[in-house]
């Protein structure tokens, strides 16, 4: 998949439709399929493939019963945060992540909320382990 | 999080820039926020997580207060005057009656006295959302400019700066401080 294999991530997934024109046009959006734009050293947009996106969606949504929200990756891009090796707290270093966001609405204001954010690691072959948080 | 109708709801490559050159400046380097900044900050984000604008209402006359309000008395003076002059700063169409309205729409809010849609008297229904979106937007650059402008910035912070604003008013200590809506580059 990408370079983030083998790398422990906080992911906060912006969900919407976006501009109805060219995803890739870089005047619309910050990141074309595949692309990240670097926000600081280790905090980031990307826009996620489309498998592991809809890995975080259906991790971070309810069970249900016979019932699959996640069944298309509905993300528009994701905010990303390598985890630090040296957290005072379990998922601390998403704080960070967070703030990033609730920055970014002083820049334009979005919809980018905490429903779809996750913790993931890549350990050996595939899927990832997501924990939704 | 509700965003105005037909607003687009996704970051652009230059806002995306402007976000990455605001949180590797004066944001970037662990800096405190002062007091008063910090409290607009978190009650901005806040009000972006809440739906109702009765609400939201109440949250952004609360935010535009926490960085000009410097004593407990004259509180809605200190808001439209100061108000006013940050609005005018940053180009936002908002009046001295448009301000004076909003605050006492926001206090028979607070105390419960009415809902937002039974205020029309203070404002029309049809500008009830359209006001508390520039209102939304003159906290948005006032805080932007703080994080980006460190002069700005320190009229929130330094207690004789405020006193000073309190005293003289805010055109004169504003006015001291430059440039406000330069661009300039982050710290």
């Amino acid at each position: 998949m990408h370079d983030y294999l083998s790398k422990r991530l906080y992911v906060v997934l912006h969900m919407g439709q976006g501009p109805v024109f060219n995803l890739n046009d870089p005047r619309v959006m910050p990141v074309g399929n595949s692309q990240r734009f670097d926000l600081t050293d280790d905090i980031w947009i990307e826009r996620l493939d489309t498998d592991l996106g809809r890995l975080i969606m259906k991790a971070c949504e309810p069970t249900h019963h016979r019932i699959d929200n996640a069944i298309i990756d509905r993300h528009l891009y994701a905010f990303v945060r390598r985890v630090p090796d040296n957290e005072s707290s379990r998922f601390a270093g998403m704080q960070e992540l967070l703030s990033a966001i609730s920055v970014s609405r002083l820049v334009y204001p979005t919809s980018t909320g905490q429903r779809y954010c996750a913790w993931v690691n890549w350990v050996g072959d595939g899927d990832p382990i997501i924990q939704a948080i | 999080m509700i965003l105005g109708e037909g607003t687009k709801d996704w970051l652009n490559e230059s806002e995306a820039g402007e976000l990455r050159g605001l949180l590797n400046g004066w944001l970037g380097f662990g800096h405190m926020m002062p007091k008063r900044i910090h409290r607009a900050y978190w009650t901005h984000e806040f009000l972006m997580r809440v739906s109702v604008t009765d609400i939201r209402w109440i949250l952004v006359v609360s935010g535009i207060e926490a960085l000009v309000n410097t004593k407990s008395t004259g509180n809605k003076k200190q808001f439209v005057d100061r108000g006013f002059y940050l609005a005018n700063k940053f180009n936002i169409a908002l009046s001295r009656d448009n301000l004076e309205n909003a605050y006492d729409v926001r206090s028979e809010l607070v105390h419960a006295e009415n809902f937002l849609v039974a205020l029309d008297n203070f404002v029309p229904v049809v500008h009830q959302n359209v006001l508390c979106e520039k209102f939304e937007w003159l906290l948005r650059i006032t805080l932007k400019t703080c994080f980006l402008d460190e002069t700005f910035g320190e009229i929130f912070n330094d207690p004789r700066q405020s006193r000073r604003a309190c005293d003289d008013g805010p055109v004169d200590i504003y006015r001291r401080s430059g440039s406000l809506t330069s661009s300039r580059s982050p710290r």
